[in-house]
Order: structure tokens, then sequence, then C-alpha cells
């Protein structure tokens, strides 16, 4: 019997490599979408019925039967937060900047650092966006991060970024940008080499490849003896770009009836 | 009616304490009916409050509501039916002090599963090892007389409380993160920084579960008989141990292999004198 991966074709090479973008696709027969090391091809079973099949960065082959009510399969492809490769363990993420920026006493800065992604697939149905698959286009740079210490810390997806010059300079598929707005409030100077926050508060936002996450006002602050840092999201605001939907897999695996997980 | 017709029949007398058919059937009804409101209100607690609270916080949960509904039906049914304990106490006294004597484990065992509970050790779940008894698995429950603990092979161990409240518990899985420590040995000839520089990348590019923070460390233990001992001590996530203890040693060796640096067999050299 020929295998599913062979019958849509995912087993050729694929005549060309230009890269899907992020957004809406409407499928009534067959679509093949393709990111760097990962390949898509969903095609029509029968009525009702869609064949939805992904080829990842390790040859893996991933296939689901997906059911849609009405003639076409709607999906859309989204960046979103990169915490569930290999597994989801935790909420934070630690960016660890290429450069130290020095604050001196009572200074405030604003720069832009590259934010790792995953890219998830919704199916979109009754305006509903419901998370079908998701994927890392590179898998190998998805890493942990201990920050503190092993019984008090915070575990965190663990990434080295560097800072670039605009919002335009993610690395489509591979990450995006995110602005860190810096004060600090001290009373001596700071190096900040590294920056620690739960990325479940932020949204990301995509246009054509390209992705852009909410911000983060980070503080420095003094209080009596105690040196703190305050951390806040900030939306982003007047920017023509979509909203991804928001997904992650559940740290919890839900309670079992009848084997039905 | 029925009343009348029940308090005649014959009331006998236990411990200083009257009771009569009725109030026996009374009892009876007000047990059962209590036991069964206990067992709906813990089916009804599992189905719709337990999935959403932490396994350990909810057995636990489950179990109060239980036994206090049990509890508070016992109590209704002494005051309801007017029967006094005080005598049976009293005449128990002496008879309670033999069976305690006799019963002192049992005592001690649901003692000891109190203060577990209190102390709590451990939490459901939890990967646990006792290594006085040299058990380890997962967490399972504090019951009223023994703990369970899973073992790594599927088996349950029953270990009774008063021991497992007196060993030493070394709980693995209660900090976020754990350390896992093996040991590699190169040939003498091979460049140690050259192996350890392979290593590293070989761990960091493959291990998806290894820590890049801390990264992963190397230190050379030792200068053995044969090799020269290298240890890799990396972290992982504390649920992670499957996916990084088992393949650490064997992704070490074959990233050794693929660029050729050698790992001796244990070898001596003898050096044979002239005859005479």
């Amino acid at each position: 019997m020929e295998a599913s991966s062979d019958l849509l074709g995912l087993d050729r090479q694929s005549p060309s490599k230009e890269y899907s973008n992020y957004g809406g696709y409407e499928i009534e027969e067959e679509l093949e979408l393709f990111f760097p090391s990962v390949e898509i091809r969903i095609k029509r079973k029968d009525e009702g019925n869609f064949l939805y099949l992904r080829k990842d960065p390790e040859g893996e082959i991933a296939e689901k039967i997906v059911p849609v009510s009405g003639n076409k399969m709607k999906i859309e492809i989204a960046p979103i937060r990169p915490l569930n490769y290999p597994a989801r363990r935790t909420n934070f993420i630690y960016l660890k900047f290429d450069q130290e920026v020095f604050l001196s006493k009572n200074a405030s800065t604003s720069f832009l650092v590259r934010c790792p992604i995953e890219i998830g697939v919704f199916l979109v149905h009754d305006s509903h966006k419901d998370s079908m698959d998701w994927f890392t286009c590179d898998p190998s740079k998805s890493r942990f991060g201990l920050y503190g210490a092993p019984d008090t810390g915070k575990l965190c997806k663990f990434y080295k970024v560097p800072i670039v010059e605009n919002e335009q300079d993610s690395e489509p598929y591979h990450n995006c940008v995110m602005r860190l707005n810096f004060e600090n409030l001290l009373d001596r100077g700071y190096s900040v080499t590294r920056s620690i926050f739960p990325i479940t508060d932020h949204f990301l936002y995509y246009k054509g490849n390209k992705a852009q996450l909410d911000s983060l006002n980070v503080t420095l602050r003094k209080r009596i003896a105690v040196e703190y840092v305050e951390t806040a999201e900030l939306r982003l605001k007047n920017i023509d770009w979509g909203k991804s939907p928001s997904w992650e897999k559940d740290t919890e695996t839900p309670s079992m009836e009848m084997g039905l997980e | 009616m029925f009343e009348e017709l029940f308090s005649q029949l014959q009331s006998f007398e236990i411990a200083g304490s009257t009771f009569s058919l009725y109030s026996l059937i009374v009892g009876a009804v007000i047990m059962l009916v209590g036991i069964a409101i206990a067992r709906i209100a813990r089916t009804i607690f599992n189905k719709y409050y337990a999935p959403v609270l932490p396994e350990h916080a909810a057995k636990n949960y489950g179990k109060m509501i239980y036994f206090g509904i049990i509890i508070i039906s016992f109590l209704v049914f002494t005051t309801t039916t007017g029967v006094d304990f005080s005598g049976l106490v009293v005449a128990g006294g002496i008879l309670g002090i033999v069976i305690g004597f006799a019963t002192q484990s049992v005592v001690s065992n649901v003692l000891s599963g109190i203060f577990l509970l209190i102390e709590k050790p451990a939490k459901q779940g939890d990967s646990v090892e006792l290594p006085d008894s040299n058990i380890s698995g997962s967490f399972v429950d504090v019951g009223t007389f023994s703990t369970r603990v899973r073992k790594f092979d599927g088996t349950i161990m029953r270990i009774p409380n008063e021991k497992f409240f007196t060993s030493n518990i070394r709980v693995l899985t209660d900090s976020l993160v754990r350390r896992q420590e093996v040991t590699i040995g190169i040939a003498y000839k091979e460049d140690i920084d050259a192996a350890i520089e392979v290593l590293k990348k070989t761990i960091m590019a493959r291990m998806s579960f290894v820590l890049h923070e801390p990264e992963p460390e190397f230190r050379v233990e030792e200068l053995g008989d044969s090799s020269v001992n290298i240890s890799i001590l990396v972290w992982y996530p504390k649920q992670d141990w499957g996916k990084v203890a088992p393949v650490l040693l064997k992704i070490a060796k074959n990233a050794l292999d693929d660029v050729g640096i050698e790992i001796p067999f244990p070898q001596r050299v003898i050096w044979k004198g002239d005859r005479p």
C-alpha cells in the first residue's frame, strides 16, 4: 500500500522553494505550503474530509484527517509564542543579548531584539480559530535555560538573540522583532545582558512573512535596600499587521474519560 | 403508629446505654443516607472539581469530604437516637488500653499517615527514592495505614506509614531541574580540549532537553590506568530524565567516534626483563 506521504508527494523534491506567507488560506482541492525545512500539503480526501500532512526538519511526517462542514477548508498560518518545542514546560522566556547595554543612573533606552517564534496552523470555522498543528523551522535553537537556583528559579525557554535596527529585521519563519524599553531608576549604572519575562502576556502580529511581538517595559528600581526589576508588556498599537491567534500546548494532561485524550 | 409498635419491642442495654430496635433502625437509616450523600458528594467533587486541582490536593480534599460527611452523619445518629457513648467510653477504657498495646503498630501507622499528610514530603506523581530501603518510584498516595509508591517497573510498593515517615526520603522532582553526570575516557594521546569541544557541540546540538544555561560542564576527573576520564555534567527539566540520562553516554561516545577520538580499552604495558 502506498504511504500517505508519497501519495501526496511529500517525499518528492519540490520544484520551487518559494516560501509561503503567513495569513489565511482557503482550500477547495489541494494546497501546498513551504517553509524552511517544513512542507505542508492539504488535499481533499473525500466529501467533507481533508487530509493534512506535514513533514518536519527531522523528516517526521504528521498526518491528520480534518472533517470540515462546508466545501472549503479555511486555515490560518500564523507565528505563535515559542513555548511548545521540544515540550511545553514553562511560560517564561530568557533572552540573552549578544551585546551588553549599559544604562547610567536615571537613564532610559529602547532597542529591538529578535525573539524566536514557532508557527501555528489554525483551522478557521464559524469565526473560531482552532489550533490544528504547530511546528518550528529551527528546532536546533529551541532550548531551555534556568534563571536562578534549581529549586527557586525559573525554567525558561532560552535563546541568544541579536540586537537589531528596525521592526522589519526579523528572519522570516524563524523569529520576530520585539522592542524592549529600559529605564534605570537605581542610584548607580547597570549593565543589561538579558531579559526574562512571561511571554504568555504578549501577542504576536504578522505581515507577509515578518512578525512582531508586543513590547516589554523594564524598570530597574530600588525600594529601601532591595534592587528589583519591574516588567510590563506594552501592546503594539497603530500597526496594520494581523494579530496572531494565541495557542500553547497544555502543561497539564486533561482528565480522561473512556480513554479519550 | 410504627413508633409505638417498635417502642414496645424489647429494649436492651449496652454499657449503660439503652438501645431499642427502633433507635437502631433510625440510626442505620441515618448512617446509610450519610454514606450515600458522602459518596455522591465525592463523585461530584471528583468529576467536576478535582480535574482542575493538583492531583495530590484533589485526592486529599476528596477524602476530607467523604469522611467529613460520614462523621457528621454519625454525630446526627448519636444525637437523634439519644445514644450516650460516655458509658461505652468508660467501660471500654481498660479494654482500650489492652487493644492499644496490641495494636500499637496500627495506631503508629495511622498517626504517621496523619503527620505525612500534614508535612507533605512529596506530592502525588513526584519521583521519590528511599535510599535506606532501596526503593524508588513515583509517589502514589498516603493511605490510612500505608503509603504507596509505584516503582519504575510499574509495580506498586506498599510501605507502612511509620516506616515511610521515619525514612530518609529523596524527592527527585522537587527542584525545577536535575543534573545528570556521566564519565567517559579518552586515550592519553588525544587532545583533551578538542575532545571537550566535540562533546559540548554535539550535546548542545542533539539533546534538546539539555539546558543551555547553565551550559554543560566538563571536568577532567582522573588520569586513569588506561584513559583520561572526563566527567560530563548536564542539567535538564525535572520531568525529562528519560530523554537525557539514558542517552547521554551513547551520544557522547558517538560524538567521539565520529571525529576519530579513541576511547581506549583497559590496557597494561608489561616490560619484560632479560633472562639471566
